[in-house]
């Protein structure tokens, strides 16, 4: 008999315990009604260690964990140009335990079917930056502005060299927006990522790449190379010289992106503890000097406007697939 | 691009820089962990620095980047230590070393191939490391002309290593290169988003590179292990009493380690060409000039010290393009370079001019990780010598746990685990019945390079045979017919020395009787 | 070796084959002068002729046992225990994730050093037990990489 009565108030306690949890909960407040973090978090990269996702990745890691109070683990699973990594983080449990960085390729992988689910599979966080693409040629070639290469290319037609990264990549489809905008004749030549394609311009085996200012930096510099314009609204800050391609009269504004998301299904308030933080460490200044170092336009967008923007992006570049041949 | 004079004094004031005991502590710490990284089965220098590439992060630069090379170069010396003793290279790049280091260690001279792979690891790196030092601005120069059509070439100069390394039979040999070549094929095609074949995830980069590797060397030689009675250890736990070469054999070997240490270094520094390849080259180019080529392949130290040199030779070569191009010369300094770029120091031609002091500090930094290596190699001989003799019962079940762990430790994916296995099944199958392995290897590097590189040259330049007019391309066209023609000459040479020793013996035996 | 090896080259000549025959089923790309399918192509006609060689060499060869060999007999004691031991690696290969690497280890390694013929019960469940646990400590806490844990999970 005193053992049930015992397990009668124990019974009652946990389970008022419980409602005032409950609601304390429903005050709202701001007293942090969700344990977390209380672990560290797991952050998938599916880019390899050392390269461009990578390296912004981790700097963001690394200024977050202040705001988050626990370490942040980068994982790099790589492979199908992206393909894994995505599925890695779509298929993540959602206790928030596990975010991930995804970039462009999101948007260009479905359409080739690499990849069996798209942007709306996901839970978007921010948007980190997003890079434009450039026309880069050699910097003893004969054209100095955009219009003087539409015009080679007009005069000599199949016969201009054109690298990309790969396939059905970022730059690739940025090279075909500009052969297609500008009606010109060009081969797209596929290289094993940028820095490769890059070395070929810089060693005259091609004639043009149209990557991101931040892979041409160094032989820019160096003087290897020119960049005859940018598909960007603004003219880059550290390079005031290169002009728009809206300037030079083609209206053409092309970017890769890279942002943070979880797997659908994660509770909204570990969601928006997760927001602040990363917000507040993408304005940190430690992470915009690094940035700055990595030749990275930072772009915050924040969830609701991140989502529809990945909403616009999949159709615009859907469009581009089609008009390029590379989707049917 | 300029050819920057050497500045003496910043040379000898980055050599201050770099003998500071912190600097020389992390070198340290990283040249242990590289070769013990480097010793594992299915655990790649390349790994050890990707996965310590952010541990950098909190470490200042020259401390970090000190410990990465140490990984790096002593990474690529751990490799010969597995190649030796259980026929697995530690790292890919040890693949040529097995070829004569294995049968070394089963004569009971493990000790011996040891200490001559640590010799030629640290005389080739030595000589890779001045050669950065001195020659990089040239040599970048030269590697910037390599476009696709001399890619092309080189990779067929590569697959013309294959015919040397075939052992006994030449067309058993073929067979096992084209299958791999074949099996390159296997997965997305690179130029045109294409999955070929098997439509697997796993398989969308085509093979994975190190679980097959693992699966191909590894696995099959334990599944081979249970197939016949387990003789009593008669491996004399080889007594090891020096752990550094005699003089004899240094001398013998000096010809194919400095011959390695430049090849090594050459083949580094063009982008993409790495450790793996530059040993089966300079293992061929060794077997081709030897005066007894027949006795590759049994166990000479020649043939270690020839792999060794050259793997560790790349590395130094390696870092010359990753320096003054932004352009990695190997898989390792693919990695190497998110370190720089963590620290904020972009790899690429503006190196030169704004952080002269860096560079070289990074080259003083890479003869001090030769060195240390070096002395934890010294000091570890004996302790590595005395894995083989771990009783075999113990030893090839452990084995085959390292290698399934490190097979599934690259992508963390199951898939690679399985695909180790196969390749296990197929390596003993193939084994077997005298077809041998390292040419599945070597086609299984050049392959895409080979075909990828083909593809981009027609595309570019609307065919194909413009490319004999380029001079670099007719060079190494020349050399893989030169490689050809001598590996074919000497295929005969060892038929004929074989057949001259079989009809001696039979005399001796049919004298014998009378 | 002369069965063997015919017996090799016609397996050989079979996948070539049937890897030529694949490549008539891959997509035809347009403005690709060198298509996915030419190198696999080429190979596998290269792969037929190379194994024909190896068929036309070993058929007029008259040394007969010259190299005996080995044969896959299963009525050989060691290839039972070979074909055994593959067998424990592909099963404990398949229960990594379900059951997870630390429990099934030990057991797939006592197994495989039964398999070589030890029967010292002591040593053989010491070794078994810890070297799975300081290779997945040193994986775990050196290298930052988890393998599977199966009902462990929460250890994680």
């Amino acid at each position: 008999m005193k053992k049930a009565i015992a397990l009668l108030v124990s019974l009652s306690v946990m389970a008022s315990a419980l409602f005032a949890q409950g609601g304390a909960e429903a005050a709202g407040s701001s007293k942090k009604a969700v344990d977390y973090p209380k672990k560290n978090i797991t952050m998938i990269c599916p880019w390899s260690a050392g390269g461009g996702t990578d390296a912004v990745l981790r700097a963001l890691c690394g200024t977050a964990e202040k705001y988050l109070g626990v370490g942040i683990t980068v994982e790099n699973k790589t492979g199908g140009a992206g393909a894994i990594g995505h599925a890695a983080i779509k298929n993540a449990k959602p206790d928030g335990y596990t975010v991930g960085m995804i970039t462009f390729e999101l948007n260009s992988l479905p359409q080739q079917g690499l990849i069996d689910f798209t942007y709306a599979d996901f839970d978007p966080l921010i948007r980190v930056n997003a890079d434009a693409a450039t026309l880069t040629v050699k910097a003893d070639a004969p054209y100095n502005s955009v219009k003087e290469f539409v015009d080679y290319c007009k005069a000599h037609p199949g016969e201009v060299s054109i690298g990309n990264s790969a396939p059905g990549s970022v730059w690739h489809i940025g090279a075909g927006l500009l052969a297609n905008s500008t009606g010109i004749d060009v081969k797209h030549v596929a290289f094993e990522g940028a820095a490769p394609a890059v070395t070929a311009l810089a060693g005259g085996h091609i004639q043009a790449v149209t990557v991101s200012l931040a892979e041409v930096k160094s032989q820019l510099d160096a003087g290897n190379v020119k960049c005859l314009g940018i598909m960007d609204s603004k003219r880059p800050a550290a390079y005031p010289d290169i002009k728009t391609f809206k300037e030079q009269g083609y209206d053409i504004e092309y970017a890769t992106w890279r942002g943070l998301a979880l797997p659908k299904g994660v509770d909204p308030a570990i969601k928006q503890i997760l927001v602040d933080a990363f917000t507040k460490a993408e304005q940190d200044p430690q992470f915009v000097e690094a940035a700055g170092k990595l030749n990275l336009n930072l772009a915050y967008l924040n969830p609701e406007d991140f989502a529809a923007f990945l909403k616009q992006n999949f159709e615009d570049v859907t469009t581009t697939m089609k008009a390029l041949g590379l989707v049917d | 691009m300029q050819h920057m004079a050497i500045d003496w004094s910043l040379l000898l004031s980055s050599y201050g820089s770099v003998l500071d005991p912190m600097v020389v502590l992390y070198v340290f710490l990283g040249a242990i962990g590289g070769v013990l990284i480097g010793s594992i089965p299915g655990l790649t220098a390349t790994m050890g620095i990707a996965l310590l590439v952010p541990f950098t992060f909190g470490l200042e630069f020259l401390p970090g980047v000190a410990m990465l090379l140490g990984i790096f170069c002593g990474g690529m010396y751990g490799g010969s230590i597995a190649a030796i003793l259980i026929h697995t290279p530690g790292t890919p790049a040890a693949a040529a070393t097995v070829l004569d280091g294995y049968p070394m260690a089963q004569k009971g001279e493990a000790g011996r191939a040891l200490s001559i792979a640590l010799f030629a690891s640290f005389c080739g790196g030595i000589i890779g490391a001045l050669l950065m030092t001195f020659l990089a601005p040239p040599i970048s120069t030269l590697a910037l002309k390599f476009g696709p059509g001399e890619f092309f070439m080189l990779a067929m100069f590569g697959l013309s290593v294959i015919i040397s390394i075939s052992g006994k039979s030449l067309v058993k040999g073929l067979i096992m290169g084209v299958f791999g070549l074949l099996i390159c094929t296997v997965g997305m095609d690179k130029s045109c988003a294409y999955i070929r074949f098997l439509k697997f995830q796993g398989l969308y980069d085509g093979i994975p590179f190190i679980p097959a590797l693992i699966g191909l060397f590894a696995v099959s030689e334990v599944i081979a292990n249970f197939d016949h009675q387990i003789v009593k250890s008669n491996v004399k736990a080889a007594r090891i009493t020096h752990v550094w070469p005699s003089l004899d054999d240094q001398k013998r070997v000096a010809k194919a380690v400095i011959m390695g240490g430049l090849i090594g270094a050459f083949i580094g520094a063009i982008p993409g060409a790495g450790g793996d390849i530059a040993a089966f080259v300079n293992y061929s180019e060794q077997k081709r000039e030897s005066k007894h080529p027949e006795l590759f392949g049994t166990g000479v130290p020649e043939g270690v010290a020839a792999s060794e040199s050259a793997n560790n030779g790349c590395s130094g070569g390696a870092m010359i393009p990753m320096l003054s191009l932004g352009v990695p010369g190997d898989s390792n300094t693919a990695v190497l370079m998110g370190a720089f770029i963590i620290h904020g120091f972009q790899p690429g031609p503006m190196m030169y001019v704004e952080h002269l002091d860096i560079v070289y500090q990074v080259f003083a930094a890479m003869i001090v990780a030769n060195i240390a290596f070096l002395i934890v190699g010294l000091l570890g001989i004996r302790l590595f010598a005395k894995v083989i003799t771990i009783q075999r019962y113990f030893l090839i079940p452990c084995i085959l746990l390292l290698s399934l762990v490190g097979a599934y430790a690259i992508n963390q994916s199951m898939f690679d685990v399985f695909l180790c296995l196969v390749f296990g099944v197929l390596g003993y199958l193939f084994q077997r019945y005298g077809f041998p392995l390292s040419p599945i290897l070597l086609a299984l590097i050049l392959g895409p390079m080979c075909e990828q590189n083909l593809r981009r040259y027609v595309q570019i330049n609307d065919g194909f045979f413009s490319m004999f007019t380029r001079p670099i391309c007719l060079i190494f066209f020349a050399l893989a017919l030169i490689s050809l023609y001598s590996a074919l000459r000497n295929q005969k040479l060892i038929k004929e020395r074989e057949a001259e020793a079989e009809a001696n013996a039979a005399r001796a035996d049919s004298d014998a009787r009378q | 070796m002369k069965k063997a090896n015919l017996v090799s080259a016609i397996i050989g000549m079979a996948f070539s084959l049937i890897c030529f025959l694949d490549t008539f089923t891959f997509k035809k790309f347009k403005n690709v002068p060198v298509g996915p399918e030419v190198f696999p192509r080429a190979l596998a006609v290269a792969l037929f002729i190379c194994c024909l060689a190896l068929l036309l060499t070993n058929l007029h060869t008259t040394e007969e046992n010259k190299d005996p060999a080995p044969t896959l007999s299963l009525k050989d004691t060691y290839m039972r225990h070979a074909l055994l031991a593959t067998l424990v690696m592909v099963v404990y290969a398949m229960l990594w994730e379900p059951v997870g690497f630390l429990i099934v280890s030990p057991f797939a390694l006592f197994a495989l050093i039964y398999l070589m013929g030890k029967r010292n019960w002591g040593k053989m469940a010491v070794v078994s037990v810890i070297v799975p646990i300081v290779a997945w400590g040193v994986f775990r806490y050196l290298l930052g990489i988890t393998l599977p844990m199966g009902f462990l999970d929460f250890l994680v």
